[in-house]
């Protein structure tokens, strides 16, 4: 007999968004409800400023039932849709995302050119780039020319 | 027509040429190079035309939109990369006839196609935009929140394959539309206690983010840092042949504009369904298509460029956009204190106007850089990433900095940048998400205006959805759910097939 493999619905993704979904409308039902008949500058349904976002959780949680039958719909068709595609970089975006976090830190202590240079020059090493002189002045040229551009010649304020 | 006279009034304006100019070659660029997209661009300048005169932000962002939209084919034809998604379907003719040498050939037709396209829709926009604005100028409040409504059902069900997926990313946009202060009481929502979200989610770091700072991160977790690009030989490409496709192309344009019409919908739609048309309609093509037939680049170009003139008609009658780079086009109009919906003709004819000029110049802008420039763009084009995703990084940075000059914004940026990044991983389309923060304190206000009148009638159904308009826009929301439901479509297809069965 051709069986198919049974999936547990917690590892469908459509399960797993649903949870997250459910949980964000239950939360912002439960706030929109509190913040309508406690607070002292509510008043009416009709004008109350949680009216919308009551409408929005109550759709939310509608969603989660659509995201639930399909999580069960991808549970049913079991484990044949597994994604192609070549290797993935996980690595790398979180590298960037710390790199953009460092440079957000960065920007207030030691000013816009000097954490811009040591921020270019880092995500061109990390990317791939091995030739020094190319580092060197890609990272001069991209932070000087931005600077010219921007803050002087279209007068934008730089962080 | 009016319209149109008035608009060439700014041929004879040299800033605002030079500005239109400017934003076409950078349009040029930054379509053509594979992880810019114009949605990026768009909303990168938003930031930078913060302090503008209007008329310059319109210039600037029409020749970015034109040419920017048209530059996708650049990197289709020429890396089988497409620089935006509506000249997906281009890479399907115009690689195969890059890789036989004919690459010179395949961005004549595109260049030339894309001008007819963009013309057509703008001409489009136009003639039709103030009979739609008189139809408009009846709406209510209830009408405008349905209208959103529609759009944002529309968006869900067109951008992602599972309409469930489509609606979440809605419902958080429009979650994320919420805070900050009430625009009819003045109360703070869902702040949490934290006094710079008072005033609102700004556009500009959540749209830099969804697309500029998404976009970098996608790449490098997609791991596909370089590209090989086809080189271009010079060859005689003769007028009339060129010209033969003519006919068809201007259905195709009309195809275009309509779907650009539809909130959402968009130049991928559009290029698809017009190349699906054009294998139907073409009896002899060049070669086969998916092989490199001219037609398949006519169609592809035709209906994705046509669809800039058809995606701006809901937006300026409206205010609600027909795709992402109208949704930012539609927050640079309220930064410039503009407001879009059915009173925008008469309360700012010469904005209107001067979108017309922008659009056509950019026409013009687009006809000259792709038959004189494009050609020699293939070298540059295959700009390695490991290059140019810093580069983005730092502009989106400097993008949402520069909006209002406070860090906050940066930090939110990056948050909607990993929001869209894993939003893109599992399967959702930021572009609903999009549309709903910039409607959403539109469809706020409404709907509560809406509640507040029918409050006070004897019979408040009918107060709500009993006049014409409003059954009408009901009766498309409502259809435009139903009809996505998975168990509808499932039932649906399966009476078709045992119809055909039969």
């Amino acid at each position: 007999m051709d069986k198919k493999e049974k999936r547990s619905p917690l590892r469908s993704p459509s399960f797993q968004d649903s949870i997250f979904v459910g949980l964000c409308s239950a939360g912002l039902l439960a706030y929109s409800l509190y913040h309508h008949y406690f607070d002292r500058n509510t008043s009416e349904w009709k004008t109350s400023p949680y009216l919308f976002p009551t409408l929005i959780a109550v759709f939310g949680l509608l969603l989660t039932v659509s995201l639930i039958a399909d999580g069960l719909r991808e549970c049913r068709a079991g484990g044949e849709e597994k994604k192609a595609g070549g290797r993935k970089n996980f690595v790398g975006v979180l590298v960037l995302i710390a790199a953009a976090l460092a440079y957000y830190f960065l920007l207030p202590l030691i000013h816009f050119i000097p954490a811009t240079l040591l921020f270019l020059a880092f995500l061109f090493i990390y990317l791939g780039e091995r030739t020094w002189w190319k580092i060197v002045l890609l990272t001069v040229i991209a932070t000087g020319l931005i600077y010219v551009l921007f803050g002087i010649a279209l007068h934008v304020r730089l962080p | 027509m009016s319209s149109i006279v008035a608009s060439l009034s700014y041929f004879l304006d040299i800033r605002f040429i030079l500005l239109c100019g400017a934003g076409s070659i950078a349009g040029l660029f930054v379509g053509a190079i594979p992880g810019l997209s114009v949605t990026m661009a768009t909303a990168l300048l938003v930031s930078i035309t913060y302090t503008w005169p209007t008329n310059d932000a319109l210039a600037t962002v029409m020749g970015i939109y034109v040419v920017g939209v048209f530059s996708g084919a650049l990197s289709a034809i020429l890396l089988n990369i497409p620089g935006a998604p509506s000249s997906v379907v281009t890479t399907l003719d115009g690689y195969p006839m890059a890789k036989r040498g004919e690459a010179y050939k395949a961005l004549k037709y595109a260049t030339v196609y894309s001008f007819v396209g963009s013309l057509f829709g703008l001409i489009a926009l136009a003639l039709l935009a103030k009979p739609i604005t008189s139809i408009a100028l009846k709406f209510q409040p209830m009408d405008y929140f349905l209208l959103a409504l529609f759009g944002l059902a529309t968006v869900g069900s067109l951008t992602t394959q599972s309409f469930s997926k489509g609606l979440v990313s809605a419902v958080f946009g429009l979650f994320f539309a919420m805070i900050g202060m009430d625009s009819v009481l003045g109360t703070p929502r869902l702040t949490f206690g934290i006094n710079k979200l008072n005033s609102g989610i700004n556009t500009v770091p959540a749209l830099v983010g969804l697309f500029g700072f998404a976009e970098v991160l996608s790449v490098i977790f997609g791991g596909n840092m370089d590209a090989e690009v086809n080189g271009i030989v010079k060859q005689v490409v003769k007028i009339k042949d060129i010209l033969k496709h003519f006919w068809h192309s201007l259905y195709y344009s009309l195809l275009g504009t309509l779907v650009g019409a539809l909130p959402g919908a968009g130049g991928p739609v559009a290029a698809f369904l017009a190349y699906t048309q054009a294998k139907s309609i073409t009896k002899n093509p060049s070669r086969p298509f998916g092989e490199g037939a001219e037609e398949g680049i006519v169609a592809s170009e035709s209906a994705n460029n046509a669809c800039i003139g058809g995606a701006l008609i809901p937006m300026l009658t409206l205010a609600v956009p027909g795709d992402s780079v109208t949704a930012i086009i539609l927050s640079v109009f309220y930064i410039h204190g503009l407001q879009p919906g059915p009173m925008f003709l008469a309360r700012s004819a010469e904005s209107f106007h001067a979108i017309l000029a922008g659009g056509f110049i950019g026409c013009i802008f687009l006809l000259i850089l792709g038959l004189l420039v494009a050609p020699r763009l293939s070298h540059i084009i295959a700009v390695p990433k490991r290059i140019l995703l810093p580069i983005v990084t730092l502009l989106c940075v400097i993008g949402a900095y520069a909006c209002n000059n406070r860090m906050f914004d940066v930090g939110l940026m990056f948050f909607f940048g990993v929001l869209g990044f894993l939003m893109r991983t599992r399967g959702y389309s930021v572009a609903p998400m999009t549309l709903a923060i910039v409607l959403g304190g539109m469809m706020d206000s409404n709907f509560r205006r809406a509640v507040s009148l029918a409050s006070s009638a004897d019979n408040k159904l009918a107060a709500l959805f009993g006049r014409p308009i409003t059954m009408v826009l009901l009766v498309l929301t409502v259809f435009s759910i139903v009809t996505n439901i998975p168990a509808v479509k499932r039932a649906w297809n399966d009476r078709k097939a045992r119809r055909k069965a039969k």
